[in-house]
C-alpha cells in the first residue's frame, strides 16, 4: 500500500515537472504565432549569467512614462503599458493603467521608482535579454559600438509579438539586418 | 563505550593473551561482553558518494553544454532538447522507484540528477525565448519541483539544494520583508526529512551533509530575514542562533561518535568564538541605533511581526537550552551558551554608551578561554588547551594592538593579569606539592 502511495505521489510530482516547462514553450509559441508585433528601440550591454549561458542585456529605450492622475503606486507594482506606434514605426508608450485596457495594445510592466523627477513612473518592460551562442553575444555589444564610433549611428531595436499584454522577443536588430546576420558577415 | 575504544582493545587483546598478561577466557569473556563493532561500511559510502558525484557531474556538464545555445538549431528543436534531459532524469528517477527502491545509491545519485535537470530545462527554455530574467521566481519554482524528491526518494542531496535555493531567493526580497519571510515556512518542508535522516543508521553522513548545508544557510537566511525593525538587533539575534546550533548540536544523537558528523556543534562553537572576539570591539556596539537605510514605512508596520516573534522565540530558545545546560552543570557548555545572554545585556546598554559592552565582552572572553584552559589541563586534553589558547591569544593580540586604550591601562592590565597567571602557577604546584 504505502509502495503504491509512493508511486502515485511521485507520478504526480513527474507529470508537474513535465507540465510547468511544457506550459511555459506552449505559451510562448502561442504568442509568436499569433502575437501583434511591435518594434522596441534599445541599448544593448552584456553581462554574463553562468547559469543560462551569455545573452545580450537589453534595456527598451522607452523607461518611463507620466504618472496618472489620483493613483499610488508602489515599486514592483504591475501595471499595463498602453502602446501605440510612433511616426518612425517604434513602439511607445501612451500612458499606463491600472486594469487591462480593452481597446489598444498594451504591455504587462512593473514600476521601478513610483515618483520619480517631475510626474515620472519609471517603468520595467519584460524584454531585457537577448540570448545568443556563447561567442556570439560579447561579439553583437562590439558590433553595435563599431557601427555607433563610425558617427552613422543605427538603431537597434527588437521586434516584439505581443499577445494580451504578454511579450516575447523575436529577433534583435542593428541597422535593419538580424544581429545573427550581422555577425556572419563580419566574421568572413 | 566509545567505538574507537573498543577498536583499541580488540586490537590489543591477542597480544595480552599471548603474553600471558590476560587468560584466552577473560579475552573472549570481553569480546563477548563488548560485542561486535559495527562499523560504519565503507563500500556503501563510496558507492553513494560516487552515483551522487557521478550524477552532479553529468547534470552539470549537459547544463554547460546546452548554455552553449547552438545557433544552427531551430526554435521548436531547442524547446524539445530542453526537455529531454529532464525526461531522461525523470524515466532515470522512475526506474529507481520501481525497480531499485532499497538502494540508498541509486536513489540519492537519480534524484540528485533530476533536481538538476529540472533547473535546466526551465533555464534552457528562458534562454530558448528569451524569457526575461526574474531569478527569484526560477528559484522558488525550481526549488518547490524538486523538494519532494526529499521524501519520495528519500534523498538529501535534493533538500541540501532545496535548502540553498531558498536561501538565495530571500535574499531577493530585502524591500519585501514579510515575502522574505517565508524562508522560514519552505525551510520547516525539509526538518522532517532533517530528523529522519539523523535517525538512520547506515549512511550518516547524509544527515551531517544537510545538517552542514542548514547551519550556513540559516544563518544567511537570518540576516536576511530577522532583525529588520531594531538596527544592531544582529548582535542578539546572531549570539542566540549560534548557541542554539552549539547546545543543540552538543545534544547526544544517537550514532554520531565523532565531530565531522555533528556540524552544528562545530559551526555553532567556531560562531560563538568570533561572535565573542567580534563584541570585544566597539564598531558592533556603534552599529545599534544607526538607522537602516530601506524605506521606514516597512519598518514599524505589521510586516514586522513575523520576524519580531521569530526574534523573540529564537532568543528565548536559547536562553532556555542555557538553563538546561546549567542545571546539568555542564560549565564548560554553560559557558558557551551565556553568549547570548550577555549579548541581551550589553544590547540594553550598548545604545547608551560602547564601553560597558566592551569591557563585559573582554572580561567574558578571558574569563571563557582561562576556564578553557584550565578544564583542558585538568582533563589531559590537549584539544581544549590549544583552543583555549587561541582564544587567549586572540584576545591578547587584539588588546595589545587596540589603539583606543592608552598605554599605561594596557600596560598595567596586562601585568596585572600576567601576575595573575604566576601566581595561579604557584598555588597550583604549591598544592601538588603537598599532595605528593
Amino acid at each position: 500500500m504505502r509502495k503504491e502511495l509512493i508511486i502515485g505521489l511521485f507520478a504526480g510530482l513527474i507529470v508537474l515537472q513535465i507540465v510547468l516547462p511544457v506550459s511555459m514553450i506552449a505559451k510562448r509559441e502561442s504568442t509568436l504565432k499569433n502575437g501583434e508585433v511591435f518594434r522596441f528601440k534599445t541599448v544593448p550591454v552584456d553581462p554574463y549569467d553562468a547559469f543560462r549561458g551569455r545573452y545580450v542585456a537589453i534595456r527598451a529605450e522607452i523607461n518611463k512614462v507620466s504618472k496618472p492622475e489620483g493613483v499610488d503606486l508602489k515599486y514592483g507594482q504591475k501595471v499595463y503599458a498602453q502602446l501605440f506606434v510612433d511616426e518612425n514605426g517604434f513602439a511607445q508608450v501612451s500612458q499606463i493603467a491600472m486594469r487591462r485596457p480593452k481597446d489598444s495594445a498594451y504591455l504587462i510592466a512593473s514600476v521601478t521608482y513610483p515618483a520619480g523627477r517631475g510626474n515620472d513612473v519609471g517603468l520595467n518592460l519584460p524584454i531585457d535579454r537577448y540570448y545568443m551562442e556563447e561567442k556570439a553575444a560579447p561579439r553583437a555589444e562590439q558590433v553595435y559600438r563599431e557601427h555607433s564610433r563610425r558617427g552613422d549611428k543605427q538603431d537597434a531595436y527588437v521586434i516584439v509579438r505581443i499577445k494580451d499584454g504578454f511579450a516575447v522577443i523575436e529577433g534583435l536588430y542593428v541597422g535593419d539586418q538580424r544581429i545573427e546576420d550581422i555577425l556572419k558577415v563580419n566574421i568572413k | 563505550m566509545n567505538k574507537k575504544t573498543i577498536q583499541w582493545l580488540y586490537q590489543e587483546l591477542p597480544d595480552l593473551v599471548s603474553k600471558g598478561v590476560l587468560p584466552q577466557s577473560s579475552a573472549d569473556m570481553l569480546r563477548e561482553h563488548y560485542g561486535d563493532i559495527k562499523s560504519v561500511d565503507k563500500k556503501w559510502f563510496v558507492i553513494i558518494l560516487c552515483s551522487v558525484l557521478g550524477a552532479l557531474l553529468i547534470g552539470l556538464g549537459i547544463i554547460l553544454l546546452f548554455g552553449h545555445n547552438w545557433e544552427e538549431l531551430s526554435r521548436p528543436v531547442r524547446a524539445v532538447l530542453s526537455l529531454l534531459p529532464l525526461m531522461v532524469g525523470q524515466a532515470l528517477a522512475m526506474w529507481v522507484v520501481l525497480k531499485r527502491p532499497t538502494s540508498q545509491a541509486f536513489k540519492e545519485g537519480a534524484a540528485t540528477f533530476l533536481s538538476l535537470m529540472v533547473g535546466s530545462s526551465i533555464a534552457l527554455i528562458s534562454q530558448t525565448y528569451n524569457i526575461p530574467g526574474d531569478t527569484p521566481t526560477f528559484i522558488l519554482t525550481w526549488m518547490l519541483l524538486i523538494v519532494p524528491l526529499a521524501y519520495l526518494m528519500e534523498a538529501t542531496i535534493p533538500a541540501a539544494i532545496f535548502v540553498a535555493g531558498i536561501s538565495a531567493w530571500a535574499g531577493h526580497f530585502w524591500y519585501e520583508p514579510l515575502k522574505a519571510f517565508l524562508f522560514w515556512p519552505l525551510l520547516a518542508v525539509v526538518i522532517p526529512h532533517f530528523i529522519w535522516s539523523l535517525r538512520q543508521e547506515k549512511y550518516t553522513i547524509r544527515a551531517a551533509i544537510l545538517a552542514l548545508v542548514m547551519a550556513i544557510c540559516v544563518c544567511v537566511g537570518a540576516g536576511f530575514t530577522l532583525g529588520r525593525s531594531w538596527p544592531g538587533s544582529w548582535i542578539v539575534i546572531y549570539s542566540s542562533l549560534i548557541s542554539v546550533f552549539y547546545l543543540l548540536g552538543a545534544w547526544e544523537f544517537k550514532g554520531f561518535s565523532t565531530n565531522w558528523q555533528r556540524p552544528f556543534q562545530i559551526l555553532g562553537g567556531l560562531g560563538i568564538f568570533i561572535m565573542m572576539f567580534m563584541l570585544t570591539f566597539r564598531f558592533p556596539w556603534e552599529s545599534i541605533g544607526r538607522r537602516y537605510s530601506y524605506p521606514a514605512n516597512e519598518i514599524s508596520s505589521w510586516a514586522a511581526i513575523p520576524d519580531n516573534i521569530l526574534t523573540f522565540l529564537l532568543v528565548g530558545g536559547a536562553l532556555l537550552l542555557f538553563f538546561q545546560y546549567a542545571k546539568r552543570q555542564d560549565w564548560m557548555r554553560t559557558l558557551f551558551g551565556a553568549l547570548p545572554l550577555l549579548a541581551l545585556i550589553g544590547y540594553a546598554f550598548g545604545g547608551t554608551s560602547a564601553v560597558f559592552p566592551m569591557l563585559l565582552f573582554n572580561v567574558f572572553l578571558l574569563f571563557v578561554s582561562i576556564f578553557r584552559l584550565m578544564t583542558g589541563i585538568r582533563t589531559n586534553n590537549l584539544s581544549v588547551i590549544n583552543t583555549g589558547m587561541v582564544m587567549l591569544s586572540a584576545l591578547v593580540l587584539a588588546r595589545f594592538f587596540d589603539s583606543e586604550i592608552n598605554f599605561v591601562l594596557k600596560g598595567l592590565v596586562f601585568i596585572f593579569i600576567g601576575v595573575g597567571f604566576l601566581v595561579t602557577n604557584v598555588m597550583i604546584l604549591r598544592r601538588k606539592g603537598g599532595a605528593a
